[in-house]
């Protein structure tokens, strides 16, 4: 039998084939192999598998991850921790010393969007902007073009009140984002029940409300549907459930009561007591494993069988950390999945992107201070470019490095 | 070829295809279970596989492994499809519970080999472009390495690390979380 010394295996699965094997790695161990070698470093930062891990991730998706957001201890930072649903260790992802939110929810396309109310003296109402991740139009906000329309001025400070008022961000599901307008500003019912804003046109328009009050509600995502949850905790005569409404038709706005979740049954305290019980989404493939998740307010997690009509709890360590504060008025937790993409691009990075700018780098760093200096003026992206912090450290780096005394020889001829 | 589709597929669901290994030994293998390889459904689709399909890249005791891999994900796509139009009966629904449990079991027996077999399955699947097995493997491959250190990539992989100290130093410092 012949015999495969170990490094030929390992030659044969280098191309193609380890590019698959490293598909399938969670986000932390591809950014650490990036480490590995320089070849290593180059695919994993390409684009092209970023895209890939991309279309991976999307074919199969992983199970989301429970975020929890909570103050720490002393107040002055918050801390966020993930934990996966299937139940094993938590993870402090990191604590953000400072954090201020406007209405901002992360998209599949990643593109943040902002809504929000303009002040006093601005002529305009609302606003609203976006923000691509990773473009190249580098850190800047822009506004989407038309503007928040007059006829969705209405609906648009319904929506911001009841955002703000609730703590409810928007919805994203199907390329849209979702605010609820809460009906009771209004003093005729709206027909509108939500309020919608396409990623893809960038525009605004409405989903007609189901046939309730939209009043204690919030809206989840479940099965790549968009629901609205009704919050009948107290209210009479049912009492003690939920119910979960599907919209089954966009252009008609026909919803339907697609599940009861009773609550009553198994361990009322857990439910009666917090002042905010949310459905926050669901996991499981097929018909059978499916579940659906409930969070409260006073950071539990249970997941609901539709099946059975049982319920469970997810344990976690997170209830430790945070047991003896006040009970917020907001559900603290919610799915995530992990993604490539890097965030924030500065527009250094952008402009060294391009292979032609790495080059020009390295040229540049090659020339004495002298010319580099003089250099600035060729156009904008050289000025940036030598301007750069990091140009002038590497500057240092690559002169140091190669040092050598210059000496002029100044002879005078005689004779 | 188009007019006889139709009256060929009981025929063809009954269809023996013998595959050649590259130590010259031969599998017979319904189609059903030979056409789960990509590979092999469009060498059928273009009626060359008559006297045999030669895989001068698999050896025989791949090949077998494969096969038995197929035989059991073949039965097992054969009913997802017809269960679907009974999906919301619960009593099926524990009957497919308990199958799909029953191929993760297998699955997981199936990946209990040394690591020179996981890799010879892995180019197998991706030369007979067989989806399943190629996630399957990779994915145990992936699991095997995701805790790892960089070193211990090095070293496991034989790769030389030819970044230089400030590189690999720039590296960790842009994601320094990954390395906690």
């Amino acid at each position: 039998m012949p015999k495969i010394s170990p490094s030929s295996v390992v030659a044969a699965l280098r191309d193609e084939i380890m590019t698959e094997v490293l598909l399938r790695l969670p986000i932390k161990s591809i950014l650490r192999f990036r480490a590995v070698c320089r070849s290593w470093a180059a695919l994993l930062s390409s684009e092209e598998f970023c895209s890939l891990h991309m279309e991976a991730t999307e074919a199969s998706p992983t199970p989301p991850k429970l975020l929890f957001v909570s103050p720490t201890t002393h107040f002055d930072s918050t801390a966020v921790c993930s934990c996966s649903l299937m139940g094993r260790a938590d993870d402090l992802l990191f604590t953000l010393d400072y954090a201020r939110g406007n209405f901002v929810d992360v998209t599949k396309e990643y593109k943040v969007v902002r809504l929000f109310q303009g002040r006093f003296h601005e002529i305009e109402p609302f606003f609203c902007e976006i923000y691509t991740i990773n473009s190249d139009s580098g850190d800047n906000w822009r506004p989407v073009a038309g503007g928040v329309p007059f006829r969705f001025c209405k609906f648009a400070s319904s929506a911001i009140l009841n955002a703000v008022q609730n703590k409810m961000p928007p919805l994203f599901i199907h390329g849209f984002l979702h605010w609820l307008i809460n009906p009771l500003v209004f003093i005729k019912m709206p027909r509108a029940g939500i309020l919608s804003f396409s990623l893809t046109s960038e525009t605004f328009s409405w989903v007609r409300s189901p046939p309730f009050v939209v009043s204690q509600v919030h809206l989840v995502e479940l099965d790549g549907h968009l629901c609205m949850v009704r919050d009948l905790r107290s209210g009479l005569p049912t009492g003690g459930m939920l119910e979960i409404w599907k919209l089954k038709d966009y252009s008609s706005g026909d919803w339907s009561l697609n599940h009861r979740v009773d609550l009553s049954g198994h361990m009322p305290r857990e439910f009666l007591e917090p002042k905010v019980v949310k459905v926050i989404g669901s996991f499981g493939y097929s018909e059978s494993s499916k579940r659906i998740i409930i969070a409260t307010s006073k950071h539990k997690v249970f997941t609901y069988d539709p099946m059975s009509k049982t319920l469970g709890t997810i344990h976690s360590t997170m209830e430790i950390r945070t047991s003896h504060q006040i009970e917020p008025s907001d559900i603290r937790f919610s799915l995530w999945r992990e993604s490539l993409v890097p965030v924030h691009k500065t527009k250094e990075e952008i402009a060294l992107s391009f292979p032609l700018a790495k080059a020009t780098r390295e040229i540049l760093l090659r020339l004495p201070a002298e010319s580099a200096h003089q250099f600035k003026l060729v156009c904008k992206q050289w000025l940036r470019l030598i301007r750069s912090e990091s140009f002038s450290h590497a500057f240092r780096l690559h002169k140091n490095m190669d040092r050598r005394l210059k000496i002029m020889l100044v002879g005078k001829g005689s004779g | 070829m188009a007019s006889a589709g139709s009256g060929d597929e009981k025929a063809a669901a009954a269809a023996m295809i013998t595959l050649i290994s590259s130590d010259n030994e031969k599998f017979e293998v319904t189609e059903a279970t030979a056409t789960l390889s990509q590979t092999i459904r469009h060498m059928i689709e273009d009626g060359c596989t008559d006297g045999g399909v030669p895989l001068p890249n698999v050896t025989s005791k791949i090949l077998a492994r494969v096969i038995e891999y197929c035989k059991k994900h073949a039965t097992a796509a054969a009913g997802e499809e017809g269960s679907s139009s009974s999906f919301s009966d619960a009593a099926f629904l524990e009957v497919d519970r308990a199958f799909l449990e029953e191929l993760e079991e297998f699955d997981d027996a199936f990946l209990e080999v040394d690591r020179a077999t996981l890799f010879d399955l892995i180019l197998a699947a991706n030369y007979l472009d067989i989806k399943g097995l190629l996630n399957l493997t990779c994915q145990k491959v992936a699991d095997s390495v995701k805790g790892k250190t960089p070193e211990q990539i090095r070293e496991m992989y034989n790769i030389v690390n030819d970044l230089t100290p400030e590189e690999e130093a720039e590296i960790r410092r842009e994601t320094q979380w990954a390395f906690e």
